[in-house]
């Protein structure tokens, strides 16, 4: 089973572009939900975000990515898995640098590059209007959105195989360009 | 003054979730209280589907392992006397497929070593009156399940040399009382 990760910062799009996918693909492909969604909306204690708060948060998600791709893996039989966010994104969020991330989680980047056959980044919409900061769990203004792409957009920059969808097209160009990179892996 | 640690546990729909609040309302700052890691990755949405074997493992791994960091998170950052946690590491072991010795080998501890991260134990078991049996969109169980994982955490818990066990014959008041006198003495026996 081939596994493509879709990164970028928030509000790029990652969930529309996860229905469209299933919607158009089926049971050729399995959906991992995102872990730190999971662990924020089921009441993790984020309280006053302190690096204490945010470190044990990261080891539940960095976990719990590795736990969810593996019980897809099991239990799938799809040719692809397309996956909401990876583990390495912890390694942006980490108080201590993404250094001190992959020692702390006895991992490397480049072994958590290769768990993944491709890599996807929909990066935030440009204008401020697309901005949707209305979900229960998103805590970041827009500005914020783009600092935390661009560290996205950086720690996966050494992966072999990644589309980067410009951001500056219309959701409409951007679903298309997912889609066609998408099949030609489950053709492949 | 030393921080302590005690764990509520017991069956589905013992009252340990009200019985949480009641301490929080009862003793204030001076305990903190660490939610149950089944609800927060339940509630959270992870994939149940048809409760396979590789399901109920991934979503225990999961929960033993999001205990542990919750548990250490509040010894960390809280300054409270006692630490109330919602079920505690051990309780995974219940739910496990392969039992309860594969749990602890696959988890890398033992019993005696998770046993030994708790202070005392407070055991709540379910209303033995049906008309008390409450489901919430997080449990999946009937009463006689209920009272069948009541017994294996009753069982699992057994060798903690603190522990007091509320039967589910008790009004909830008398239940509450019994928790608070529990609580109360070992915040005293800490001073």
């Amino acid at each position: 089973m081939k596994k493509i990760v879709l990164t970028g910062g928030p509000s790029g799009g990652k969930t529309t572009a996860l229905s469209i996918l299933k919607e158009t693909f089926g049971k050729k492909i399995a959906l991992v939900q995102e872990a730190a969604t999971l662990i924020y909306s089921g009441g993790f204690p984020r309280t006053d975000n302190s690096p204490i708060h945010i470190v044990h948060a990261q080891n539940i998600i960095f976990y719990t990515v590795h736990q969810l791709e593996e019980l897809a893996e099991k239990t799938s039989d799809a040719s692809v898995m397309v996956c909401d966010r990876g583990s390495i994104d912890g390694a942006v969020y980490w108080p201590y640098g993404p250094e001190n991330f992959f020692e702390a989680m006895h991992s490397s980047l480049e072994a958590e590059l290769a768990r993944y056959d491709a890599v996807i980044h929909l990066s935030p919409p440009p204008e401020k209007e697309s901005y949707q900061q209305v979900t229960n769990v998103r805590t970041e203004n827009l500005q914020q959105a783009f600092e935390i792409d661009d560290k996205i957009l950086k720690i996966w920059e050494k992966h072999p195989n990644r589309l980067v969808v410009p951001r500056e097209k219309h959701y409409f160009e951007k679903a298309e360009i997912i889609k066609n990179f998408v099949e030609n892996l489950i053709e492949k | 003054m030393k921080q302590k640690k005690i764990a509520l546990t017991g069956g589905p729909n013992s009252g340990k979730t009200t019985a949480l609040s009641v301490l929080k309302e009862t003793f204030g700052p001076r305990v903190e209280l660490v939610r149950e890691a089944a609800t927060m990755i339940f509630s959270g949405g992870f994939p149940r589907q048809d409760n396979s074997r590789a399901h109920i493992e991934a979503a225990q791994k999961i929960i033993f392992m999001a205990t542990r960091e919750m548990e250490a998170l509040a010894e960390e950052y809280s300054h409270a006397d006692l630490i109330v946690c919602d079920r505690g590491t051990v309780d995974a072991a219940v739910y496990w497929p392969a039992g309860v010795d594969d749990f602890f080998k696959q988890m890398h501890t033992t019993l005696g070593e998770e046993l030994a991260r708790y202070d005392a134990v407070l055991h709540l078991s379910p209303p033995t009156n049906p008309a008390f049996y409450q489901s919430t969109n997080v449990r999946t169980e009937n009463l006689r399940q209920a009272f069948e994982i009541d017994e294996r955490i009753l069982k699992i818990w057994e060798k903690h040399p603190h522990r007091l066990i509320i039967t589910g014959k008790e009004h909830f008041f008398e239940k509450a009382e019994l928790i608070k006198n529990f609580v109360d003495k070992l915040l005293k026996d800490n001073l």
